[in-house]
């Protein structure tokens, strides 16, 4: 077992991870593409952090980038990753894989692909136990049954002789999660785990990452489109728009009283929130084109809110009171524009 | 007035059970009765494997039933190409539907032409209609599928679906796909489709936030067979089976301090090839007695009812807090205003 080491500064306790003023841009035919652009986040032990946007918002490649697992076209322009204290910058890729699996791990969306299909799935938790700990094969074989069964698998012995194809969606999740948990990683990221799953399977596995996570203290990214898983698994939020952060809060704040025009379109997306038989309050318009960028706030063109400034000039991400940030002009929304409706 | 009847509609799959195993019978859907109305919206929901998606396909024409009965406006439902003019289906993946050489255009003209609406002539005109219809700018007509946004891609299957002007259209997972925000533009298009065209809508989901806001009846199915059904707004507020309830109560709520005290699901559903006896549902039950093994629940097919023997003996249901914060509720109130004031709406200032 790790020891936590929470250094103490001025009272408040340092983030396990942080990433600091990240720009990710790829190579692309038709020019460079600004995938992230001046991304900051941080985590603490034993925390989960929600990280939400749709498709081309640039969430998954935030993941790649902490994994150390971007593809060759991508080129990190700027920014720190830092780890416990330490700057991943300076790292060579064999020490980055050398903390992938132990310090850091990754849960993926689609659990059938992530594993091997010829392999039992015993042997590939085996393989990923001696990656990094030295130890006779009978005892690895041991403590993949234990971690199986840790996920809540009913009759491990029997599912770490089954092929990935054997399992039910759900169970090769659980699977996943528990070769993602088998070295204790003080992170852990997880990649819209549930989508593909059933509602009462994900229920389960739901419940499974967040007491897993309280038992171990593990800090958890939680990457998600769903507003409402959001609200079930986050402590703390970040909402991505188009590569840049255009909402951090609590979530319990955000959900009170949500301080970016995005944000509320995400909300209004949801059906439950919304009245029965009424027309639902979509966001117009799909995700610009990362290639042609709308200029000034990259909302704007889809904001119901948005005025001429909007277009010339970038918003930053601006502290509000309770430790929330959101880069729009007009935050906070009510007080600045309650006053038109 | 019913526009659909189903009546005992069963489904078997036959299965050879490996090198010596011999044959063995998938019952994929057990005696389903299910009559949707004209202009109505009917979703089936449930989970992977309960039978929701082969019940989709036999009403679209796209399989026969087992066994059992399927009138349309009264009269034994014809096949093939008739069929097909009546009913017509949209899948959740519009890549693995939309032939990536043809033109939007092309795609959208060629079930009118086929089934003789419009001559080659007015297809282009008739396609224009439909793409307005949809919400797609007329422009697009030259474009490939490649070329699309998935919301895109939708709209182009369901301009497709609707060219033969037909009664129904089967929507098996037709947003489950697509980015939230573009699930919401996707029903809210649904709906006002439905309101300009009376056409009727099955439904088929496994998300339920969705389902309860568009349906006007449900059917949750469990195993092959419908556990529940009755119309929408009292299904939810009420939901009388125990399958239903734990559905309800696993669907995740956008809202603060919701994460906890689920009723939660044991296990996973049983191999429809080791079915329980008596009501398939008893395994995971928490309610399950004697009786549940001994025989099948039957379900009225009227009002709002469910397949359970113990259905006035469980424990009144709780309804989960689905009140909106007064801040967020006000801040959503305002992007409602602001949106519905944009001139032109900012919906065709984009696509």
């Amino acid at each position: 077992m790790k020891q936590m080491t929470i250094s103490k500064q001025a009272g408040v306790a340092a983030p396990l991870f942080s990433v600091e003023n990240l720009s990710v841009s790829f190579a692309t035919d038709s020019g460079p593409l600004l995938a992230l652009d001046d991304v900051n986040l941080s985590i603490h032990p034993g925390e989960t952090l929600a990280v939400v946007g749709e498709s081309g918002s640039g969430k998954s490649v935030l993941s790649l980038a902490i994994m150390g697992l971007l593809p060759p076209t991508a080129t990190v322009k700027a920014g720190h990753l830092r780890y416990d204290g330490r700057d991943l910058a300076g790292l060579d890729k064999t020490a980055r894989r050398g903390m992938r699996g132990k310090d850091m791990a990754m849960i993926f969306q689609e659990p059938s692909t992530a594993l091997n299909p010829v392999k039992r799935i015993g042997d590939q938790l085996v393989e990923a136990i001696l990656l990094h700990d030295a130890m006779p094969k009978a005892k690895a074989k041991a403590r993949a049954v234990e971690a199986l069964a840790a996920t809540g698998i009913p009759s491990p012995e029997v599912r770490a002789r089954a092929f990935p194809h054997e399992l039910s969606g759900g169970m090769r999740q659980r699977a996943l999660i528990a070769m993602a948990l088998i070295h204790r990683p003080r992170l852990l990221i997880a990649d819209e785990p549930t989508t593909a799953l059933d509602v009462t399977v994900q229920a389960q596995i739901l419940d499974l990452i967040r007491d897993l996570g309280r038992e171990t203290g593990t800090a958890t990214i939680f990457i998600t489109h769903d507003m409402g898983v959001v609200a079930e698994m986050a402590d703390r939020v970040a909402v991505l728009y188009a590569g840049r952060m255009v909402e951090t809060a609590r979530a319990s704040d955000l959900f009170t009283s949500p301080e970016h025009p995005y944000t509320l379109g995400l909300l209004g997306s949801m059906p439950q929130l919304n009245q029965r038989g009424e027309p639902m309050l979509p966001i117009s318009g799909t995700v610009p084109d990362l290639r042609r960028m709308p200029s000034g706030c990259h909302f704007h063109p889809r904001c119901p809110f948005a005025q001429e400034r909007c277009a010339e000039e970038r918003p930053g991400l601006r502290a509000l009171d309770r430790g929330r940030r959101s880069a729009c002009h007009f935050a906070p929304l009510l007080e600045t524009l309650g006053g038109q409706a | 007035m019913t526009l659909l009847t189903l009546t005992q509609i069963t489904r078997d799959f036959h299965l050879r059970g490996g090198l010596f195993g011999g044959r063995r019978v998938l019952r994929a859907l057990d005696g389903i009765d299910l009559e949707i109305a004209r202009g109505e919206t009917l979703s089936l929901v449930g989970e992977s494997g309960c039978g929701k998606s082969t019940l989709g396909r036999i009403v679209a024409g796209l399989q026969s039933p087992s066994s059992g009965e399927i009138l349309i406006n009264g009269k034994p439902a014809l096949r093939g190409k008739a069929r097909a003019r009546q009913i017509q289906i949209v899948f959740q993946d519009p890549f693995g539907s939309l032939n990536p050489k043809m033109s939007v255009g092309a795609l959208i003209a060629e079930p009118a032409t086929l089934h003789g609406l419009v001559s080659r002539r007015d297809a282009p005109q008739r396609v224009q209609e439909l793409m307005r219809l949809v919400g797609l700018r007329g422009a697009l007509a030259e474009r490939f599928p490649h070329e699309l946004s998935g919301g895109q891609r939708q709209r182009v299957a369901l301009a497709r679906a609707l060219a033969t002007e037909p009664e129904l259209i089967v929507c098996d997972e037709a947003v489950s796909a697509l980015d939230v925000s573009v699930q919401a533009q996707i029903a809210n298009l649904l709906q006002d489709i439905q309101k300009k065209t009376g056409i009727s809508l099955l439904f088929i989901s496994h998300g339920l936030s969705l389902v309860r806001h568009i349906s006007h009846r449900v059917a949750v199915m469990y195993l092959g067979r419908i556990v529940e059904q009755g119309e929408a707004e009292q299904v939810f507020a009420n939901p009388l089976h125990p399958y239903t309830r734990a559905l309800i109560s696993a669907t995740p709520e956008p809202l603060p301090g919701t994460g906890g005290n689920r009723l939660e699901l044991e296990g996973e559903i049983p191999s429809p090839l080791a079915l329980p006896s008596g009501c398939t549902f008893r395994s995971r039950c928490p309610h399950a007695t004697e009786r549940c093994a001994a025989a099948q629940p039957p379900l009225e097919t009227t009002g709002h009812a469910a397949a359970c023997w113990h259905v006035d003996s469980l424990p009144e249901y709780a309804p989960r807090q689905t009140t909106p914060p007064e801040r967020m509720r006000a801040a959503l109130d305002l992007y409602r205003s602001a949106a519905a004031r944009r001139t032109p709406p900012l919906e065709e200032t984009i696509n």
